[in-house]
């Protein structure tokens, strides 16, 4: 690789992605190491699994940070080709897990979905003239709606809505007027309302089973059926608590180690972290993410085009958008989606689509100059 | 072309990066009110997530003698248990546990079943078999490494090594009632626990329990024991110290036992099955021995009762649950004598020189009121004292004693010595007043309304409305015996802790001094001494060293309308220095003398050693006072004069025939068997 590409890069953004790295390897043997149905008897099976991901995710970022990020039109259009071909056969060949069919010969396609879509959709976004019109609205939303149907299809709520929130971030800061955006939003919002009192008072039927919207909404009161739909927001929240301001000691917490929260390797190892590591690691690793998304803010503003700035917004919201849900549902204030915490939860798929994200996000930071080859 | 993007999306990134903010800001907020404000609540919450208290039952205290012998203590118990998930697809564990208990592997199957009432977890244990022998605990214990899932927990249970033996002094113990869990629940009592229910067990139930100790475990979501985080050791309860003299118990268990069915199978008092004996020191007031027939064994009440036992111990007409020594309210009979006695003494309405004669017949009122010689077809007494109408029982005597006193005075007497009220015995369920009839009463609460003046004669003999119970009528020949000195009875001296340290002592309880002229209570005494020595008990102590352990006492026949004659034996010995006072009471045991005095007999022996000294005698004692009562018993039947010695049964016994062996006096003992 280009010696001056490696001078350029944003040293801050690789410290904080390697310490979010170290204390997610250290969580997931924290979270695995009894687990001898996961591991078979190796307490470092599952961390094992997760070093070879961050060395895959290692070499995806290498590769991605030496091509450039303006890739070209055929480029784009064999790629989202290629992206709606894979998630199309996700849902044909594709096996299912917690009800949803997303995994693919041991991959979850839709995590490296978003990456592409972002780096796509800036593009797209910034070679497009106007947004200023509902009109004008109804290309970008075909542009992601393909990709975004077929993973509601599987049905991966969680994903989706992502895909929904880096979207409009991402339109917003392309020059589509924010007041337009917020009336699409809130008819969303509102006929999503109006499909549940329908379901509830006339009968008519849901794209989604009845589990899943009890999953989504037990977060408002789990107490209501703490033992099924309310059990994990109760159990994260009592890792949480529990863990106080120093927490438990590592490797001493309970919750997780004696089977009370369930998943707590994956979506719930942030519990399991405030449990063990107190407010002190909570609060840490909040820290870490703020750092690395106030970085791509400045990787946004100081991008050398309007793709570099719209890719970099996307990824932050990216990010963003999964330290909030993740974080969110771990202490009780965002519905159970189930979507991972980046850097730091079990899971290879996850951790190399974000590494290679921080490759994009490098890659535009290293070229925000003109830079001679 | 850099400047102009940053420039033209300025205003917007403002907007995204403060919502940045809010969102972290949002998220640190919340972690912060869990993990500080609600913390150590939350902790809390978590703690009772993730511990049981397994909790380890503290032993009992022990029950010593007073010459700290264990009467009743706290064995282990050790009890099978399996984690039902443990053992789920392992038949061989289950086969290799059945080998070793002997059981059929079904039943051990039918065990681990899911309980679908109870919502048992499949990894709480599940007791498979209690109380199994050593031998098979070790077998276990070897086979550890094939027997996952298998564990031997020790359980203290408790132990009461006589069997039935003072079965009402001690009580029992059971698991705790809904209603007494409602009202103990401040005690800290859970459900499950034993508590004493009678007896003893019930009186000092604070003292006894102990505090319960606890394993805390950490389990998992399962329920499945992890780790132990603490142990808290139980702390044994405190030990009783009792007045209870294992000897004498012994004695007095056998005593009464045997004589009951000596009664059945030899006499015509085939319903004589209950009866009561007790043994104080009349000195201090202890309790030396507290016998109460039937009884039952408390060992019973440790496990499950079968329907049949159960049936047995409360829907018994002899109400074996019932301790007589306190509970039991019966007709003194002659055994009141003494009372009369002295009331008469008291008042001056007689002297010891006083002349009385028997014709068999009161002199006012002829065959309304007789001798119990007139009764049986014997002789009259002819020419009485007061002295002699205590050593023969005479009615006559009493009566005309009674008639000077009048009721007025008996009955203030009657109180005055003890009777009608508790004698402060501390025992649960408690002790019965017994009662005293007089004229007041009889107005109020009959529809005669008027005293009869016949009335007052049945009273100066012990019969007609009196009733006492056995602990008062003791406590009156130990007032005799200890010159009008009156202690509490006394079953407890202290209670130990585990260490030996004394929690609380009991000492002797003087509760009153009889105010009784000591040439009164001579006079008393004397009579109570010619009844063993030439009266009516004087058959039943022939071969008793009386020599050397001079008993005083008193026979007496309780009348029940529909029922046998109850026997009555009241008596303390050495009568000049007295030790011991036995009152033994048998429900339609026909006399007091062939029907009480003889296990009465038994305890004096048992008491002063004289079995003991006498080696050579063995087994002795027994079969002789067997073959003299039935002798005694068909002379005072049959109305023969004489009773012969038991010769036969002496010689196989290898005794040489010794005067002492004779009866005192021909036709001494076919007496009172009719005591009016």
């Amino acid at each position: 690789m280009d010696r001056r590409l490696l001078k350029n890069l944003d040293y801050t953004v690789l410290v904080v992605v390697g310490l979010l790295l170290i204390v997610g390897l250290v969580m997931v043997y924290s979270t695995t190491n009894v687990k001898t149905q996961l591991t078979g008897g190796d307490p470092f099976y599952v961390v094992k699994k997760q070093l070879v991901a961050v060395l895959i995710g290692f070499v995806a970022m290498a590769i991605v940070l030496s091509f450039d990020y303006r890739i070209s039109d055929r480029m784009a259009q064999l790629l989202y080709v290629l992206n709606i071909l894979v998630l199309l056969m996700v849902l044909i060949f594709g096996t299912e897990r917690n009800g949803a069919k997303s995994w693919l010969f041991g991959v979850q396609p839709s995590e490296f979905s978003k990456v592409v879509m972002i780096v796509l959709f800036g593009k797209y976004l910034a070679e497009k003239e106007s947004l200023r019109s509902f009109y004008d609205f109804i290309g970008p939303f075909l542009y992601m709606g393909c990709p975004l149907l077929l993973i509601m299809l599987q049905p991966d709520l969680g994903t989706a809505l992502v895909f929904i929130f880096f979207m409009f971030i991402m339109m917003y800061m392309a020059g589509a007027p924010g007041k337009k955006l917020l009336v699409i939003i809130l008819a969303g919002i509102l006929s999503v309302v109006l499909m549940f009192l329908g379901h509830k008072y006339l009968g008519t039927p849901l794209p989604i089973k009845e589990y899943q919207i009890n999953r989504l909404t037990s977060f408002i009161n789990p107490e209501k059926d703490p033992h099924r739909s309310g059990w994990n927001v109760i159990q994260a929240m009592i890792a949480v608590g529990s863990g106080q301001f120093s927490g438990k000691g590592l490797f001493q917490g309970t919750q997780g180690r004696l089977g009370y929260l369930p998943e707590n390797h994956t979506d719930f190892i942030f519990a399991v972290l405030c449990e063990e590591l107190g407010f002190v690691g909570g609060f840490g690793v909040l820290f870490l993410f703020f750092t690395f998304i106030w970085r791509g803010l400045r990787i946004a503003l100081q991008a050398r085009d309007k793709t570099g700035s719209l890719i970099a917004v996307g990824i932050i919201s990216l990010f963003l958008f999964h330290v909030l849900e993740n974080v969110g549902m771990n202490i009780g204030i965002m519905p159970i989606t189930g979507i991972p915490l980046p850097f730091i939860s079990s899971g290879g798929s996850s951790m190399i689509a974000s590494l290679v994200a921080v490759g994009v996000l490098s890659n535009i930071w290293a070229r925000r100059q003109k830079i001679m080859f | 072309m850099q400047e102009s993007v940053s420039k033209q999306l300025e205003p917007k990134f403002k907007i995204l990066a403060g919502m940045i903010l809010v969102i972290f800001l949002l998220l640190i907020v919340r972690l912060w009110v869990l993990q500080i404000m609600e913390g150590a609540t939350i902790m809390v919450k978590s703690r009772a997530n993730q511990t049981r208290v397994i909790r380890i039952n503290a032993p009992r205290g022990y029950f010593y003698d007073r010459n700290g012998e264990i009467l009743v203590s706290t064995r282990i118990s050790r009890n099978v248990s399996v984690v039902p998930e443990d053992v789920k697809d392992k038949p061989q564990v289950i086969a290799l546990l059945a080998k070793i208990l002997k059981m059929p592997v079904s039943e051990i199957e039918a065990k681990l079943q899911p309980d679908s009432k109870s919502n048992r977890s499949p990894y709480q244990y599940v007791t498979i078999k209690k109380d199994i022998d050593p031998a098979t605990a070790i077998k276990i214990l070897e086979a550890q490494m094939d027997l996952p899932g298998v564990e031997v927990d020790e359980v203290p249970v408790r132990y009461y090594k006589y069997g039935e033996y003072a079965s009402h002094l001690f009580g029992y113990i059971r698991e705790i009632n809904d209603k007494e869990l409602e009202a103990m629940k401040a005690d800290g009592y859970k459900l499950g626990d034993l508590i004493g229910k009678s007896g003893l067990e019930r009186t000092y139930e604070q003292y006894l329990r102990g505090t319960d100790g606890g394993k805390v475990f950490e389990v998992d979501i399962h329920g499945r024991r992890k780790a132990k985080l603490e142990t808290k050791e139980p702390e044994p309860g405190n030990n009783l110290h009792l007045t209870i003299d294992h000897k004498v118990q012994q004695a007095a268990e056998k005593a009464l036992e045997e004589h009951l069915i000596y009664l059945q199978k030899n006499t015509k008092y085939k319903n004589a099955k209950a009866g009561v004996a007790i043994a104080l020191d009349p000195r201090n007031g202890d309790i030396l021995a507290m016998v109460s027939k039937p009884g039952f064994d408390p060992n019973l009440f440790v496990g499950p009762i079968s329907k049949e036992v159960a049936n047995n111990l409360y829907n018994n007409k002899l109400t074996p649950l019932l301790n007589r020594a306190i509970g039991g309210e019966y007709a003194p009979g002659s055994t009141f004598k003494p009372v009369t006695v002295l009331a008469a003494l008291n008042e001056q309405k007689v002297t010891a020189q006083d002349q009385f004669y028997c014709n068999g017949y009161d002199p006012v009122w002829k065959h309304r009121f007789k001798c119990w010689t007139a009764t049986g077809g014997q002789a009259p007494h002819g020419r009485q004292t007061v002295i002699d109408g205590l050593k023969n029982s005479c009615n006559i005597v009493m009566a005309e004693l009674s008639r000077r006193i009048g009721v007025d005075a008996l009955a203030e007497y009657t109180r005055y010595v003890g009777f009608g009220k508790p004698t402060g015995i501390e025992l649960y369920p408690g002790e019965k007043k017994g009662f005293v009839a007089d004229r007041q009463w009889k107005e109020k609460n009959t529809r005669d309304k008027k005293w009869f003046p016949l009335e007052t004669l049945h009273f100066g003999i012990g019969q007609g409305y009196l009733t006492v119970t056995p602990i008062q009528l003791a406590q009156f020949y130990a007032a005799l015996a200890n010159n009008g000195v009156v202690y509490k009875p006394r079953v407890v001296t202290k209670i130990t802790d585990a260490s030996g340290k004394t929690v609380k002592s009991f000492p002797p309880q003087k509760v009153r001094e009889l105010n009784i002229p000591a040439e009164d209570l001579a006079i008393v005494k004397k009579g109570l001494e010619e009844v063993i020595s030439g009266g009516t008990a004087a058959a039943y102590f022939r071969g008793f060293p009386l020599d050397k352990y001079p008993v005083a006492g008193k026979t007496g026949t309780a009348q029940r309308y529909g029922y046998d004659n109850g026997g009555v034996f009241a008596s303390f010995a050495p009568a000049d220095k007295p030790e011991i006072v036995v009152v033994v009471f048998v429900e339609q045991g026909g006399s007091g003398s062939a029907g009480a005095a003889p296990i009465a007999r038994k305890i004096f022996e048992a008491y002063f050693g004289i079995g003991d000294e006498n080696p050579k005698e063995g087994k002795k004692p027994e079969t002789t006072e067997a073959t003299a009562n039935r002798q005694a018993w068909s002379a005072a039947g049959h109305g023969s004069s004489t009773a012969p010695v038991a010769p036969v049964q002496q010689a196989s016994a290898g005794q040489p025939v010794s005067p002492s062996n004779l009866p005192a006096t021909p036709g001494v003992t076919s007496e009172d068997t009719k005591n009016r």
